[in-house]
């Protein structure tokens, strides 16, 4: 650990003093990169803000595919499936064995327990016990029969995985709450195992840390680049792909899925789009680059950054109104949280919440002959 | 996470050298980014049924064609949020031309000339399909979706039609979406500009009734949305 706590700056005159090799200036800049590598690692936990809010999204995706094929749940993933059979013999999960022989009472309380577990996770109430539980329910429901599902379904499914490891309830979590409340249990050295086992399960209960600090840390750090690292990749694998196409070339890819019927649900709406042939064909090239050159945009500035999350979040919008696929863009999107900052998250939270003030406000002037205003005077 | 982008990345030499080695991560970080590449699909695909019966003078008729494609779809239409079940065929359709296709000539035409009065059991048609070509595992794949297909048919047709129905079948619709330089036509411009769709369509095959959860399952949705 004593790599981490020494600056490489300190060691800057020793290092002027006696004129070193090439291979020992290689090796300072290498132990340099050891440092700066192992201080990211193991000092702070990165991107706890965005594991945050991509445990809200991620959830509300789950939850949003879960409530909408309510009514079709026995027809597309139960009992009723005219695919269950046939695609039972050939499944590749253990997961929907679980509820291979279900009937559809059974299939229903299993149904309605999975909704129950993600709203726990999106409000982050002991998310290190609901998390993987509800991972379990949504992969034995959707991946069922895997043919029926999209895209969407395999990045939720992995980055949700991945989530499972990182400390996600840091902020807007019952979690939180919950650790604000209550003190953590002391573990100590001598005062006997059943005393520190109890102890450790109170820490874990209420969600107080349990490893030491380097170890979660880097976990936690681990997994956050694991997810920046297969979201990089999505969308690189995706621009490639594209490339290969003469149509996604001639700039008008775009039109065509939006053409499909099932993909068509307000045709006035593709109607406007794709009577402009300028728009089609430029965004088609800005799906197509802005896919290749994502984690470039992502390293070379703030403002690209802020650029390529722009519009990644644009096209997904647009994907989730053009096209009917608000669960695909969501699950899409919930992930991408990881890619904004800290800064960002708390400036967007003030934001929210002045206009939650003058909201609340509002509410009150409308209300007011019904209830008396909690707060007569304003801030400013 | 090398593995993780050779699996993902389009195929280049490298990926088929290592892709031996990166089956353990099928299933569960099975992935596939195409989206619309290389060519995005440009045609809608429609997936219609059909029953046969024997009329009161003996004769061997037909059901009209239910447009079941069209039936799911209207979970899709008109709402912000598609309804997966509005995806079902669309999905499939893909594979049961595949599966289909998969098959030597002789065993494709042994699929589509089954009888509409008396259609062989589905052990009949996997002997006669296995004799005709190599049993290598495609005969299974092509009748593993063709025999959903004939489930899916058989509770569409029960719940359309009074008849007592001897054989279903199914046939594949694909036409291709207005051409790119046509759209900007009037509705009726639009739609004339289409090229004729084609079908192909599939051999009769025996009834083959599902578990009764699934028959009224498709019964209340072809209600609700037909």
């Amino acid at each position: 650990m004593s790599h981490v706590l020494t600056q490489p700056d300190t060691e800057e005159p020793s290092r002027e003093e006696e004129p070193t090799s090439a291979v020992g200036r290689g090796l300072d800049v290498l132990t340099h990169w050891y440092d700066v590598a192992q201080t990211w690692l193991m000092c702070d936990k990165h991107s706890m803000y965005g594991a945050s809010f991509a445990r809200i999204l991620s959830g509300c995706a789950v939850l949003g595919i879960l409530i909408t094929n309510f009514r079709q749940r026995d027809l597309l993933f139960g009992p009723g499936s005219v695919w269950n059979k046939e695609r039972a013999d050939a499944n590749f999960y253990w997961p929907p064995d679980l509820v291979n022989a279900m009937g559809s009472t059974e299939f229903l309380f299993f149904y309605l327990g999975v909704i129950g577990l993600a709203v726990l996770w999106v409000l982050g109430w002991h998310a290190r016990i609901v998390g993987p539980l509800m991972l379990l329910g949504n992969v034995a429901i959707i991946e069922r029969i895997p043919i029926l599902g999209d895209q969407g379904d395999n990045i939720l499914r992995v980055g949700l995985f991945i989530l499972m490891f990182m400390h996600t309830t840091e902020y807007w979590s019952l979690d939180a709450k919950r650790r604000r409340r209550t003190r953590a249990a002391q573990i100590v050295r001598h005062g006997g195992s059943g005393r520190n086992v109890r102890a450790v399960v109170r820490n874990l209960y209420n969600s107080h840390p349990v490893l030491p600090r380097w170890l979660s840390n880097g976990i936690h750090n681990i997994t956050v680049a694991a997810l920046i690292f297969q979201l990089v990749i999505i969308y690189i694998s995706a621009g490639m792909f594209k490339t290969q196409g003469d149509l996604w070339q001639h700039g008008t890819a775009l039109y065509y899925p939006l053409q499909l019927q099932e993909y068509k649900p307000f045709p006035f709406l593709t109607d406007i789009f794709t009577h402009f042939g300028i728009m089609v064909g430029v965004a088609t090239y800005v799906v197509v680059f802005t896919q290749l050159f994502f984690p470039l945009l992502l390293i070379v500035s703030v403002a690209t950054r802020r650029i390529a999350i722009s519009i990644v979040l644009l096209f997904h919008a647009s994907i989730a109104v053009m096209m009917a696929l608000p669960w695909f863009s969501l699950e899409m999107v919930a992930f991408d949280t990881i890619f904004v900052s800290g800064t960002t998250y708390v400036a967007f939270g003030n934001w929210v919440k002045r206009r939650g003030v003058a909201l609340g406000d509002l509410w009150y002037d409308l209300t007011s002959p019904l209830r008396r205003r909690p707060k007569p005077s304003r801030a400013h | 996470m090398l593995a993780v982008t050779l699996a993902a990345v389009p195929t280049n030499p490298v990926s088929d050298a290592a892709s031996a080695q990166l089956g353990y991560l099928r299933p569960f970080f099975g992935q596939s980014w195409r989206l619309f590449a290389p060519n995005p699909v440009d045609e809608d695909r429609n997936l219609l049924v059909q029953g046969a019966y024997i009329d009161a003078d003996g004769d061997v008729r037909t059901t009209p064609w239910v447009d079941w494609t069209s039936v799911e779809q209207d979970v899709i239409e008109h709402r912000l949020v598609g309804g997966r079940a509005g995806y079902i065929t669309t999905k499939l359709f893909g594979a049961l031309g595949e599966t289909f296709g998969a098959m030597e000539p002789a065993q494709r035409s042994l699929a589509v000339r089954t009888s509409a009065p008396s259609p062989p059991s589905w052990d009949a048609l996997q002997a006669s399909l296995t004799r005709a070509g190599p049993d290598d595992g495609k005969v299974d794949g092509y009748l593993r979706y063709d025999r959903a297909v004939a489930r899916l048919a058989t509770s569409v047709i029960a719940a359309r039609s009074s008849q007592d129905i001897t054989a279903v079948r199914y046939a594949l619709r694909e036409q291709d979406v207005v051409p790119y330089d046509a759209r900007h036509g009037t509705s009726a411009e639009r739609t004339a500009s289409r090229p004729e769709p084609t079908m192909r369509i599939s051999g009769w095959r025996a009834p083959t009734p599902g578990p009764a959860a699934e028959r009224q399952g498709v019964a209340e949705f072809d209600r609700r949305h037909r």
